[in-house]
């Protein structure tokens, strides 16, 4: 399914063929701690589309940020990719040179974090930040242009008076002014690769509404593929094309967003969609997902939902169920997913 | 939801309480163990020093002053005949008495202030302060010999010199400690039952603040035998004929001595040395056993 | 049906903070936190609180379980007037009300077990020699956690596991009001269920009344029976949970039920919202008048200089504080 939101195709970019724009596979990633070293993510792989926006769902701990941030190379120690493949526009990251990295980061490929406070510097002032991130990948850029560019990235993430603005320092702006600006920084070199790690989350309901919007603008404006990793399914519904399903470090399904939504093939998304509160239907008993999700490391031979699933079998808990199509674009990790589907229909 | 993703939490953590995980990181440091080692050791020689010494400590052999070491006197004896063996291990027991009493002393004054200070905040925490600011800005050196000359050099003055003039880093450590608690929900939760400000102290803040209390207390303990040794071979700490490693030292405080008799100085010399940097060794271990790198604070 | 018991009665409940500047540090005006809140808790039934980051609501919590002195108003325990009640007779108003915090992580002392933690306010209220650890056994199992659970360390248990214990504790005195501020919005969704149900049996079982604090409108609806909308320090519309869910009047909550995500079926969730301008402006100079004119698309000149009282307006069945009330469904499939 294409947003009905996106007006013109996004802008041709030179790349070969008509692959995927960002291909994860069989990462795994180990966290070093004081009691040996814990898997945090298990085999885990999805690919991204010129254009479209991929939505990343999980609870804490599923791995669903540690995925895109090592892929990416931002993983620090404790953390480790331990093996796996990442391809990015035909290029293996994971062989890739540190400096050539960070030039596609900012570049090519730019993120947009929960808390911008983190993201961003805050002893310089806003204006002076967007700047330098246009100059640091645009070195033929002139000052002047720098700053003309930079009042319009702001005006286009609706931060009104830019030019004032633009002389203010991070802590001036309000929680969801600073995720604007950040989200100027993010697309201020046109990038082909958006990850947006809850970008919504730390912000009031009101202005989460402006925030989603303006990352419909942004996505119309940049024609960038996103990758949105978010808790909220309501966020992914919104703004995903496709979502990925991930439970202790692997993905668990994926597929077309209203597809998995309206009927999942994996219990666990199932379970997570029914537990949801909600602001239609039965007002009263939510239904919850039994158990607990098994701490990182915990690791047992089977299915990791085994434990908490109601369909879960002798076969669950001794062998781990692949990635098997559920579907046109869509696929489930579990052994009984047939008969989810035949639950639905009957 | 506010979760850091990208350091997975680790729920299966092993059951053990705080203290438990932090004396388990203490037995990783090898210096530190090491360091214990060596302290423990010399608590047990000085405490049995009745029955290593040989020699009493303080009787006087006018027919044997001055004497190197020998098999009768292991490190010779001094300008009274008495043995150095023996008074460097019952100068071990004065000196290790002061320097725990004393950095006691000011731990318990330091926690308690700090922790009236923090909690009460207001005019309570500005005197308290002030009053940090200016003990601390007195050369405790000064303050014992102003003590020595009012009410005459002893023990007991040394020990409350001491105490009076380090309580200030033990109580600016707790109340440290205790403004990061006020505000803690546990402690709102105690309010909410009726906890009163006596109870806080008691059941959460000196139980969070005994870690770094502790700290610093090992390193105040360090501080005060140097405090002593100084006082004493200053002549205003340990009054003779009762051993110190202070007055042991002051009593060889003439070049000749020096140079011709090394057994006079250099067994204290060398007990100051190896106690305090085992002490300081054991602090530091400690520190690090308790602020583990990557886990900050500890809530 | 017979109206429950009232338990807790609050009017108009404020708190300001002295804002000083200058090198002199003179109060220069206030932080207007919380401007005149009314309400009322019945045994056995729910009062939700929602608002966004800002509005007062935890303040106001805070304030209704006396943890906060009150700037004005008057806060009613089952008919005694405690709002300034001290010494002994707080000591023994603290058994009626209790707070359930939102951080699992924050609100757990990392130093004591989970039976010392759960003990605390029975120790604090000198009760702990009379079967205290017999209660301990109960809430706990109250909370649906096992027995051997209370030797552990809170730093063992996950976060869904730890908003039980602090329940537990919460629950040690038998409280006639718990006050949960924001409970569940810490936790996973699919334990954010077991969490809500959990409250939900314990109330029917104790009979307690909450007070609950979210800005969480799903979860909200889920576990109120009432619900009180509040906008920077006031409250702007209060009515049952169908009034506010079916016919919200208030532009403010309509904008707040508009922009809540929903993950339907299909297509549903995206449609047209109401995408409110702005932010919140500044508690410490609210604007005059209507608190919300400036981010309403209803605002006329009466807004800036009438402040709308919170009351029920013509063909509306619940009390709304806006000048232009009108119900819509927001909800409501397009």
């Amino acid at each position: 399914m294409k947003a009905p939101h996106r007006k013109a195709a996004p802008p041709p970019r030179e790349r070969p063929g008509n692959g995927p724009l960002l291909e994860i596979e069989d990462l795994v990633v180990d966290f070093a701690t004081d009691d040996g070293a814990v898997r945090a993510v298990d085999g885990a792989g999805y690919a991204v589309m010129p254009g479209e926006t991929l939505g990343v769902v999980g609870e804490s701990g599923s791995g669903k940020s540690v995925t895109a941030l090592s892929a990416l190379g931002l993983i620090k120690p404790p953390g480790r990719v331990v093996s796996g493949r990442v391809v990015f526009d035909g290029t293996d990251l994971r062989t890739l040179p540190p400096r050539e990295l960070r030039r596609l980061r900012g570049g090519r490929i730019a993120m947009i974090f929960q808390d911008p406070m983190t993201a961003l510097n805050p002893v310089m002032s806003i204006g002076a930040q967007l700047r330098e991130a246009l100059r640091l990948h645009r070195p033929g850029m002139s000052r002047a242009a720098a700053r003309k560019r930079a009042a319009e990235l702001l005006t286009l993430v609706g931060v009104p008076g830019a030019e004032r603005r633009l002389r203010q320092y991070p802590h001036e702006f309000s929680g969801g002014m600073r995720q604007r600006a950040m989200i100027a920084m993010a697309i201020a070199n046109d990038p082909d690769l958006l990850i947006a790690d809850e970008p919504t989350t730390a912000l009031d309901v009101t202005v989460q509404a402006q925030v989603l919007d303006l990352l419909r603008l942004t996505r119309r404006e940049t024609g960038a593929a996103t990758v949105l990793i978010t808790h909220d399914l309501g966020v992914v519904a919104e703004l995903a094309d496709r979502v990925v399903v991930m439970y202790a470090g692997r993905v668990v399904e994926h597929g077309p967003v209203a597809e998995i939504f309206g009927a999942p093939r994996h219990p666990y998304t199932r379970g997570l969609l029914e537990s949801l509160p909600r602001l239609d239907g039965d007002a009263d008993e939510l239904t919850p997902i039994p158990g607990t999700p098994p701490a990182p490391g915990e690791a047992a031979p089977g299915c990791p939902f085994a434990p908490r699933c109601a369909l879960a079998r002798d076969r669950c808990r001794t062998e781990r169920p692949e990635l098997a199509p559920t579907g046109p674009g869509r696929a489930s990790a579990c052994h009984f997913h047939h008969e989810l589907a035949e639950e639905k229909t009957a | 939801m506010t979760t850091i993703t990208t350091s997975p939490a680790i729920k299966k953590a092993p059951s053990a309480s705080p203290r438990a995980r932090a004396l388990r990181r203490f037995r990783r440091n090898r210096l530190a163990v090491a360091g214990a080692a060596v302290l423990g050791a010399v608590v047990l020689v000085t405490l049995l020093a009745p029955l290593i010494a040989g020699h009493p400590p303080n009787t006087v052999d006018l027919y044997a002053i001055r004497q190197g070491p020998s098999g009768a006197h292991w490190f010779g004896t001094d300008s009274s005949g008495r043995d150095v063996f023996a008074r460097t291990l019952y100068a071990g027991r004065v000196s290790l008495l002061v320097g725990l009493t004393a950095a006691l002393a000011a731990i318990t004054v330091g926690t308690l202030l700090g922790a009236v200070s923090g909690l009460f905040g207001g005019w309570a925490d500005h005197v308290i302060m002030r009053a940090a600011d200016i003990v601390m800005s007195f050369p405790t050196v000064v303050v014992i010999l102003v003590l020595a000359g009012i009410v005459g050099p002893s023990m007991t003055v040394l020990i409350a010199a001491i105490g009076l003039t380090q309580w200030p880093v033990a109580g600016r450590v707790v109340r440290g400690v205790t403004l990061s608690l006020r505000d803690r929900e546990y402690i709102h939760a105690a309010e909410a039952a009726g906890a009163n400000a006596w109870w806080l102290i008691r059941k959460h803040i000196v139980p969070a603040a005994l870690p770094p209390v502790t700290v610093t207390g090992t390193l105040a303990v360090a501080q005060a035998i140097m405090l002593e040794t100084t006082a004493s071979f200053l002549g205003l700490g340990v009054r003779p004929p009762q051993a110190s490693w202070g007055n042991m030292l002051n009593e060889a405080q003439n070049l000749t001595l020096i140079q011709t008799m090394p057994w006079l100085w250099i067994p204290p010399g060398v007990a100051i040395a190896v106690t305090v940097l085992a002490v300081n060794f054991v602090g530091d271990g400690l520190r690090d056993a308790v602020t583990p790198a990557g886990q900050g604070g500890g809530r | 049906m017979t109206e429950p018991e009232e338990v807790l009665r609050v009017t108009d409940l404020a708190k300001h903070y002295p804002v000083r500047s200058g090198p002199l540090r003179r109060r220069t005006g206030s932080v207007h936190a919380v401007d005149g809140v009314d309400f009322t808790l019945h045994a056995g039934r729910t009062l939700g609180l929602v608002g966004e980051s800002g509005c007062g609501k935890t303040t106001t919590g805070r304030m209704a379980v006396r943890l906060l002195e009150p700037t004005a108003g008057k806060i009613v325990v089952a008919g005694r007037d405690v709002t300034h009640a001290r010494g002994a007779e707080l000591r023994a108003l603290r058994r009626d009300l209790q707070l359930v915090f939102q951080d699992p992580y924050a609100s757990l002392s990392p130093r004591m077990t989970v039976h010392d933690i759960i003990a605390e306010p029975l120790r604090v209220q000198g009760r702990y020699g009379d079967g205290g650890p017999a209660r301990v056994a109960e809430l706990l199992d109250m909370v649906r956690l096992a027995p051997a659970h209370a030797r552990r360390y809170a730093h063992e248990f996950s976060g869904g596991q730890r908003q039980r214990i602090g329940i537990a504790r919460a629950l040690a005195l038998g409280p006639r009001v718990l006050v949960l501020d924001e409970p569940v919005s810490a936790l996973d969704v699919s334990i954010q269920a077991q969490i809500v149900n959990t409250l939900r049996e314990l109330q029917r079982e104790l009979g307690v009344a909450y007070l609950f604090i979210s800005h969480d409108l799903s979860v909200v609806r889920h576990v109120s029976h009432e619900i009180a909308v509040m906008y920077l320090g006031t409250v702007v519309e209060t009515g049952t949970r169908e009034e506010i869910f079916r016919n919200p009047a208030h532009p403010y909550t309509q904008a707040l039920l508009s922009a809540v995500p929903r993950p339907g079926p299909g297509a549903a969730g995206r449609r047209e919202r109401i995408v409110l301008t702005g932010d919140v402006p500044s508690p410490i100079d609210p604007p005059s008048g209507c608190r919300f004119r400036t981010r309403c698309w209803k605002a006329q000149d009466v807004c800036a200089t009438q402040a709308p009282p919170l009351v029920r307006r013509d063909g509306i069945g619940h009390p709304t504080a806006c000048h232009f009330a009108e119900v819509t469904d927001v909800l409501a499939p397009a």
